[in-house]
């Protein structure tokens, strides 16, 4: 028995060695597998968004973008990457926001008009920038309209394709292992900008009591199921309330952000 | 390692040992994206010859109890490919470094099935590093056929004659 438990760890110490040995080499940098990547994703986000600003209403304020970027901009932690996201706000009275391939962020006005303070908004930003870092979206769609449709569409632009895309991304779920880990990183995005992060968990409650008030869920609840759960889990996740935490915007820029998001009668409207 | 064994076998048992390796290596092919069907073939190759001689038992459990091994590694690629494919998992060096290793294992064992195969069928003695270890103190002697090969038999193999 001894001569076989040692000629096994042999055996497993030179797989593992094997295993470790190999892995020094960084194939993904090497095979060009990101930057393949990212150009498929660059051009169909650019696709996409050609699409969006042909159907939707882009909210096209300069001070609200630069008050989105300054939360983005924290968010991020770095300026260079920060530059790369976009995030467009469009006047739709759904209470949605979802990302898009090539580092696209959309937010509804209403979802904004929704958010009691800007922690509350910065972690619904910090979400949708976690599913964009994670790959979410790409692997969604991957998996849904498929690797070689895409590849498709980032040549010849079907708009047919991209309609579909805009459709999925904006009103389906993410898998379940995807919400949870985009909801783990937000957390990690909003503690290291100091931002209270009990304004994601905040905001996910105030929107299934407005569920239970209004005909129809709004579109970032059904996009986002197991809400209680999700809350539950987030506040465990939490500690406590600390003094390092700070306010983005000022008093009068969150003001400012919320009067130009106003919705007014369609609030109602939440589908 | 090959040697002799502790008797001598005759035609029939050469060939159905050597068929257990052929077995593995068939199904190898055919399964290759699914890693259970090279563990099913071999064990219903085994079960088969569970009642045959101590000859085709060694070796046939030899075949199965490394498929089992190769099997734990595959599954893990499988699931982790899997994951990748239909989950929240991306390609990662680690990934890609892990498919390598478990290819070069698999094509190692590929190539010393065969050897096996060939050198089981001249009635050699092939006795894997770890496996072939591990097949001796898994399988004992036929009682039945009286033959008086002994718990210790990894010594007495060792002073046989080798050949390589």
């Amino acid at each position: 028995m001894g001569k076989a438990t040692y000629q096994f760890l042999v055996l497993a110490a030179l797989f593992f060695a094997t295993w470790f040995l190999l892995g020094r080499v960084n194939y993904v940098k090497r095979l060009h597998l990101e930057q393949i990547n990212e150009k498929t994703e660059k051009k169909i986000g650019d696709l996409i968004i050609k699409t969006v600003y042909a159907q939707q209403t882009v909210i096209e304020n300069d001070s609200l973008s630069s008050l989105m970027d300054k939360l983005k901009t924290n968010l991020c932690g770095d300026s260079t990457e920060a530059s790369k996201i976009r995030i467009i706000v469009v006047d739709a009275a759904v209470v949605n926001a979802f990302s898009l391939p090539g580092n696209n962020i959309v937010v509804n006005n209403a979802l904004i008009a929704h958010c009691d303070s800007s922690a509350q908004l910065a972690g619904v930003l910090a979400h949708e920038l976690a599913h964009l870092r994670l790959h979410h979206v790409m692997k969604k769609l991957g998996n849904e309209i498929g690797i070689s449709i895409l590849l498709a569409v980032a040549s010849n632009g079907n708009a047919q394709v991209i309609r579909e895309i805009i459709r999925k991304l904006s009103s389906t779920a993410f898998e379940r292992e995807m919400e949870s880990d985009a909801d783990d990183a937000a957390l990690t995005y909003l503690e290291k900008a100091h931002i209270d992060p009990a304004g994601l968990p905040d905001f996910l409650e105030k929107l299934a009591e407005l569920k239970a008030d209004v005909h129809g869920a709004p579109e970032w609840i059904s996009t986002h199921p197991d809400i209680q759960k999700r809350v539950r889990t987030l506040r465990s996740k939490i500690q406590d309330h600390k003094a390092s935490y700070v306010n983005v915007l000022t008093e009068e820029e969150w003001i400012y952000l919320k009067d130009n998001c106003d919705i007014g009668p369609r609030a109602e409207d939440t589908n | 390692m090959t040697g002799k064994f502790v008797y001598t076998p005759n035609d029939m048992e050469t060939e159905r040992a050597s068929n257990g390796y052929l077995m593995s290596l068939l199904a190898l092919m055919v399964g290759m994206p699914l890693p259970i069907i090279n563990l099913l073939a071999s064990l219903i190759f085994y079960f088969s010859n569970r009642k045959s001689t101590y000859f085709v038992r060694w070796h046939c459990t030899q075949t199965l109890v490394s498929q089992l091994t190769l099997l734990i590694c595959n599954s893990v690629g499988f699931s982790w490919t899997m994951a990748i494919i239909f989950g929240p998992k991306h390609i990662t060096n680690a990934y890609i470094s892990y498919v390598i290793t478990i290819f070069l294992f698999n094509l190692t064992e590929f190539i010393f099935t065969i050897n096996a195969a060939i050198r089981t069928r001249k009635g050699l003695h092939v006795h894997w590093w770890f496996w072939g270890t591990l097949t001796d103190l898994l399988v004992s002697p036929d009682p039945e056929n009286n033959i008086q090969a002994t718990n210790t038999f990894a010594n007495s193999w060792e002073k046989q004659p080798i050949s390589s």
